[in-house]
């Protein structure tokens, strides 16, 4: 620039002209615009580093959160699926014993221990299992027999003069639920083509579901006062039917 | 100062909250899959007990699943003995009133062993039955 006195060259620095000695007046203002230049960078500068860390800051927060809530998101995905995954271990397992417990349950059938077939499978988990197809309707009947029987003794119990506050169900609604599992019996000895072709009903599993019948029968006959004639047939009765017929016999209203 | 102190609090309970939902989550789904099976037994008490009471239903349903589960032993021998003649009487009851003597006869032999093996019991046991079984 020039001084603005004797027009000679001046820096924009020179607080005075060093030809003329005249002060520079430029020279303040400049000094002056740089000075808040100077302060308006720093001030910048430090909302710039101040606003990068909180931005960090945020950005590693909700980081932490979103892999926080992945990981719950899984192991809610899991808790929700563990039932499937508790059943597939547990079917393994019985899968790996099957030849054993085959053995267990044919020979507990030819005992005719018919509760305990029953028990044996709920217990060791067989009831459900893919391996054990053929076992169905036996598995079925037994455990309509186990129920049917509770209810038996549940009445007969109800002989005894302390049983009244033990037993919730009414007389009548015991001989219902034994009408109802002794058709669930029925249906078990006869499922049909699919079963047969499963080998539900070779001569043994037959035998063994006759015999369960029969036991039905004499049970029903010896315990709910039905004729041993109309317990015999009772096999091919209607769940109905045999409602009725346990409802006239045990008190003592058949008709003639 | 009091602004940054808010910030730090909802990041500390989001934290905590995810925390304890992942353990939950956790603590669900590895108790359902390493669950196992129904390893719980009623014990020689609980049925003889059941028995004494007159609850028969629950007495030899809490048998039965006992034996399945292999559980046995001498504290086991008077619970099952009585279980047994109890169920060997019913039957026996209910065959002879059915003229089937072959399965009579086989129930009356369980039941003359169940008997032996259920010691002091045996005799107020048995009469209880007895008089279940007579009208």
């Amino acid at each position: 620039m020039k001084c603005p006195y004797c027009n000679n060259n001046l820096n924009i620095e020179d607080k005075y002209c060093p030809y003329c000695g005249k002060e520079n007046k430029f020279a303040k203002e400049h000094q002056e615009s740089m000075e808040h230049y100077e302060a308006d960078y720093t001030a910048t500068k430090q909302d710039v580093i101040a606003e990068t860390k909180r931005f960090q800051t945020k950005t590693i927060r909700i980081t932490i959160l979103a892999v926080m809530a992945a990981i719950a998101a899984a192991f809610l995905i899991l808790a929700l699926s563990a039932d499937d995954l508790s059943y597939s271990r547990r079917e393994k397992a019985v899968l790996a014993k099957a030849t054993q417990h085959k053995a267990a349950i044919n020979a507990l059938m030819e005992e005719r221990d018919y509760l305990a077939v029953d028990e044996y499978m709920d217990a060791n988990h067989i009831s459900y299992s893919d391996g054990f197809d053929e076992y169905y309707a036996v598995e079925q009947a037994s455990s309509y027999y186990s129920y049917f029987y509770g209810n038996i003794l549940q009445i007969l119990s109800r002989r005894l003069d302390d049983q009244e506050k033990t037993y919730y169900a009414s007389e009548e609604e015991l001989l219902t639920e034994i009408g109802k599992d002794i058709s669930k019996i029925n249906e078990a000895c006869d499922l049909g083509e699919w079963y047969e072709e499963k080998g539900c009903y070779t001569p043994e599993k037959t035998a063994y579901l006759e015999d369960l019948q029969n036991q039905v029968a004499v049970l029903v006959s010896a315990y709910l006062n039905v004729p041993l004639e109309d317990a015999g047939n009772i096999s091919a009765m209607s769940e109905a039917r045999i409602i009725v017929l346990l409802e006239e016999n045990y008190n003592g209203e058949k008709e003639d | 100062m009091a602004k940054k102190k808010i910030n730090f609090n909802w990041f500390t309970v989001a934290v905590a909250v995810l925390a304890v939902l992942i353990a939950i989550f956790a603590i669900v789904a590895f108790s359902k899959i390493f669950s196992g099976y129904s390893e719980y037994t009623n014990g020689p008490d609980t049925i003889l007990n059941a028995v004494k009471r007159h609850d028969y239903d629950s007495a030899v349903g809490s048998a039965l699943h006992d034996r399945a589960l292999g559980k046995d032993g001498e504290d086991y021998k008077v619970p099952y003995a009585a279980v047994d003649y109890l169920n060997a009487e019913i039957l026996y009851v209910a065959y002879e009133a059915a003229d089937d003597n072959a399965r009579a006869a086989d129930c009356k032999a369980k039941m003359d062993t169940a008997r032996k093996d259920m010691g002091e019991v045996a005799k107020t046991i048995a009469t209880e039955i007895d008089a279940m079984l007579s009208e």
